[in-house]
């Protein structure tokens, strides 16, 4: 027989965190050891212990991990799309380099209330408030797991993990020795990746990794070019990069990490904006356009044209697509055609050192990205450095932490003739202070209490203080209760606090604009019916204060051409609820499902009187489900399947900015892996995306979100081969 | 006379007292001998215990070669507490609904399919050249030992973490088949 062999194996509760606790594998028992998968297992560190308990059944939060086999037999290849498959998570491609994640709502592509880590080190662009995942796309194949915790984690995370924090972790490079090459060819994709990793002396391995990337373009939706224009998906991308990792021994219970890499690329992006008209002379206009310079939208208010002969207007104004100008007042709609293109480097250092019942890690790094598109080039430089201690007492588990963190950000103007996107001042340097302390605590032999305290203060928004507590009781040994209350913020981005618009409206920066609160309850119930077959459940209220919105103060008058003002209001407030379900079942040795559904409502309550929403509570995905199988037909053969699917999204309803508003029909994507094993150094598999859809669309993004009515893609069908050498 | 009483008592006082003497070092050393022993049973427990873990899911990601028999015979040469642990995790457990049995290795090597050599056991290089021809997977902590070309499988610690290493020459000259999920987290050598 040579079907697979498997042992029983739990169905996938027993994963523990490593990011927050390392895992302390001094406490666990044979058996737990036991019911790990194999990857987990060769993962494990011993005595590095935690911010919160090691292990996921004895965490009093809603986390899901996702395991380095679960990302290897999705047939993902990128971060953003392995995170299609953390229940709660909404992911949406907005086209084929942009994303917009995440969690229990407010889906956007900045989601400004989450924060996501990469070994230590945070991705969060402090200028815009979000990620950029395209200049975030490390080799997948190094990344050891994905931690996600929904819900407030700004206790210990500190600011802007308002909503969850996503923990990207990358494997050691003593597990990674040797040399490893995959290479991706597909209809959407290429990727070449390699790997090498040695020792360098008796204590110390290094691992070097990089990886090229090409990706096609996607298929325009029916509402690309403002419906007038030029159907384009403009959407295609490249980008290269390497990382160098070193992991040292030090003895005596000491280890460092050093961890140093640098990428380049270019995301392609079409966007409208409207600018400034430079020929305001009509004869000029004449001369250059070969059009009368008309206030056309003026004169169609005026009753003075019909709304055909508007349309008819505005197409003749089009002719030349490249360039397309459509001056209907003082303003132009410009087509902008962009290649964003983006490079950083860091360098990260991290020691830890576990000595009985005590542990501490010192962690320093310095970042600094550059990003240039057609309105902006930004430069950021930051330095972040972390000291944590933990210790056991009779009082039970304590971890205190202290961090520093100074970024020096500048925003220029760049091709636009007239910028519309600036901010004042341009260069800043912000700092933020952050301490917090927690402890966990043995009530009972059942009942364990995690309380904890984090306060920041940011030269930005002032003092804020985080407090959460958390409770979690053994019901029986197969069954968990946890309940949680939280209180956390989100300091504001600087466009918030300092954009200054120069187009058909003008902003209003708002020097006093203050963090946005959250005020959470949440409640969870995990339970094992056998071995096999797992639930974990958990529901949320979410009480949003503060919430960034626009205020229109005076709206743009196109009559008279007088532009309108916009400030950043403070007061907008969401009440939001939701509950989330993951099921694991080994029904079989050789196959295990694993099945989400996640359930959000969001309710605006007070707002303003004429606003517009930074980002939207209609956006976010009501009802999510996904259907994942694994199956080993033999011991060299795989055949997986996933299936997601995601309901409709609302339309924005913004009040200021017509032409790529409109909802977003559901979908239900299909991807398809088998995988091959060859022989013990090649292994070659076959992933098909999306297979039942020619192309679909997830998301697009709200014009006030990324400055400009930006576009969004139909994602494609993709068939890819990929081939992995090990040598 | 007297002198000669005295002296003789003297010895026997001497004699006993060096008696007492060694004995009360002997208790002092075996004492600390224990200590030590216990100590380092202590903190090498958690490595152990991921080792005893590993030897049991070899089982599940190893494919021993054609006949294969009804039930999995492990044969360890370790220590008392390392013996428990690997019966512990063993015991009871099937593999493919074969049941897995565990024995010391008492030089007769008929019937294993794996053997557990813990470093620090004594083995002459003689031994060391009847277990190449056991058929049984070869795995061990001691140092280098897929280096020479008779070990199949090597524990390898540095810190706080253990590593497996595998010799892929070796275990595929004797007919064994390993499964990619375990290729995907050891170190290869050739």
């Amino acid at each position: 027989m040579v079907y697979s062999r498997h042992i029983r194996k739990s169905a996938g509760v027993l994963i523990f965190l490593a990011s927050q606790c390392g895992f302390a594998a001094d406490n666990l028992s044979l058996e737990q050891l036991k019911s790990m998968p194999i990857e987990e297992l060769s993962a494990l560190e011993l005595g590095i212990a935690s911010k919160i308990p090691t292990k996921i059944e004895e965490t009093p939060a809603a986390v899901y991990v996702l395991t380095s086999e679960d990302i290897r037999r999705s047939g993902h290849s990128s971060v953003p799309e392995a995170l299609r498959m953390v229940p709660g998570l909404n992911v949406g491609a907005v086209s084929g380099n942009a994303w917009a994640i995440n969690s229990r709502g407010f889906q956007e592509t900045f989601s400004n209330k989450f924060l996501v880590l990469l070994d230590g080190r945070s991705l969060y662009n402090q200028t815009f408030g979000g990620v950029y995942w395209d200049m975030n796309d490390i080799r997948i194949e190094d990344i050891e797991r994905i931690e996600v915790i929904r819900g407030p984690g700004s206790a210990v995370w500190g600011a802007n993990a308002m909503n969850g924090v996503i923990n990207i972790i990358t494997r050691s490079s003593y597990n990674t020795l040797g040399g490893e090459a995959n290479v991706t060819v597909g209809n959407q994709r290429k990727e070449l990746g390699l790997r090498y990793g040695g020792e360098l002396d008796a204590d110390t391995t290094y691992r070097v990794s990089g990886k090229f990337q090409s990706t096609d373009q996607n298929s325009p939706t029916e509402f690309s070019g403002l419906r007038f224009k030029e159907k384009l998906s403009e959407d295609a991308s490249s980008q290269g990069r390497l990382n160098l990792r070193t992991d040292t021994d030090v003895g005596d219970g000491s280890s460092l990490m050093i961890d140093t890499g640098f990428f380049r690329g270019t995301s392609e992006q079409r966007m409208f904006v409207a600018e400034q008209n430079q020929i305001t002379d009509p004869a000029l206009y004449q001369q250059v356009r070969g059009q009368t310079l008309n206030n056309l939208f003026g004169l169609y208010q005026q009753g003075l044209i019909t709304a055909d002969q508007l349309g008819a207007s505005l197409i003749i104004s089009n002719e030349d697509p490249s360039t397309g100008w459509d001056c209907l007042t003082t303003h132009c709609t410009t087509d902008i055609r962009d290649e964003q293109r983006y490079e950083g480097a860091h360098i990260l250092g991290k020691w830890r050192q576990v000595s009985g019942d005590e542990w501490y890690s010192i962690q320093a790094y310095v970042d600094f990205v550059k990003r240039t598109e057609y309105q902006i080039e930004q430069h950021a430089l930051s330095l972040d450095i972390d000291v944590e201690k933990g210790w056991q007492s009779t009082l039970g588990e304590f971890a205190i932490g202290a961090g520093f963190r100074t970024v020096d950000d500048s925003i220029k103007p760049n091709r636009s003739t007239t910028p519309v996107l600036r901010l004042d001042p341009s260069q800043r340097r912000d700092n933020i202070l952050n301490f917090f302390i927690q402890n966990s605590y043995a009530v009972t032999e059942d009942l364990r209490l995690l309380t904890g305290v984090g306060y920041e203060y940011s030269s930005q928004s002032g003092s804020q203080w985080q407090p959460t507590v958390r409770g979690l009781w053994s019901v029986a040994p197969e069954t968990q209760l946890w309940s949680a209350m939280s209180f956390s913020s989100r300091t504001p981005s600087r466009i918030e606090t300092g954009a200054v618009a120069n187009s058909a409206y003008a902003i209003s920066p708002d020097k006093n604009h203050v963090e946005e609160q959250l005020t959470s309850f949440e409640l969870g119930l995990r339970h094992k019916f056998t071995d096999d077959f797992s639930v974990d459940l958990s529901g949320y209220r979410y009480w949003y204060r503060n919430l960034t919105s626009l205020v229109i103060v005076d709206p743009f008058d196109p009559v008279l051409s007088n532009p309108g003002l916009l400030t950043f209001g403070n007061d907008a407030n969401v009440d939001s609820y939701g509950a989330e379900l993951a099921v694991s079942w080994q029904v079989v040795p050789s196959w295990k499902l694993q099945a989400s559904y996640s359930w959000l409502s969001q309710k605006e309550g007070h707002l303003p009187a004429n606003y517009e929403s930074i980002i939207s509570a209609n956006k976010s995905a009501e009802h999510q489900w996904s259907l994942r199988s694994y199956w080993d037909v033999t011991q060299d053969l795989e055949l997986d399947v996933n299936l997601y699917y995601i309901s409709g999204l609302g339309a924005s309803n913004s009040q200021i900015l017509m032409g790529n508003e409109h909802p977003v029909d559901s979908y239900l994507r299909t991807d398809i892996r088998l995988g091959w094993q060859l022989s013990p150094h090649a292994e070659i598999s076959i992933i098909g995306q999306n297979l039942f859809d020619s192309t679909h669309e997830e998301f697009y993004s709200s014009p006030i979100n990324v400055g400009g009515v930006s576009e969004n893609t139909e994602i494609k069908r993709s068939i890819s081969a990929k081939l992995t050498l090990r040598f | 006379m007297f002198s000669t009483l005295k002296m003789q008592i003297l010895r026997y006082v001497l004699r006993k007292a060096a008696l007492i003497i060694r004995f009360l070092l002997l208790m002092v050393a075996s004492g600390l001998v224990n200590q030590s022993v216990a100590y380092a049973d202590d903190t090498s427990s958690p490595l152990d215990d991921i080792k005893s873990v590993y030897i049991y899911n070899f089982l599940s990601f190893i494919d021993w070669p054609e006949p294969q028999d009804d039930h999995y015979q492990l044969c360890v040469m370790a220590k008392g507490s390392m013996y428990q642990r690997i019966y512990t995790v063993v015991n009871g457990e099937e593999v493919e609904g074969k049941p897995i049995r565990i024995r010391p290795l008492d030089g007769k090597l008929e019937g294993c399919h794996l053997i557990y050599w813990q470093e620090g056991m004594p083995i002459s290089s003689a031994e060391l050249g009847t277990l190449k021809n056991s058929k049984a997977l070869l795995v061990s902590d001691k140092n280098n030992f897929i280096s020479d070309g008779i070990g199949m499988v090597a524990f390898e610690t540095r810190g706080r973490k253990v590593r497996v290493a595998l010799n892929l020459t070796a275990i595929e000259d004797a007919g064994f088949k390993v499964s990619s999920k375990l290729l995907r987290v050891v170190r290869i050598e050739r």
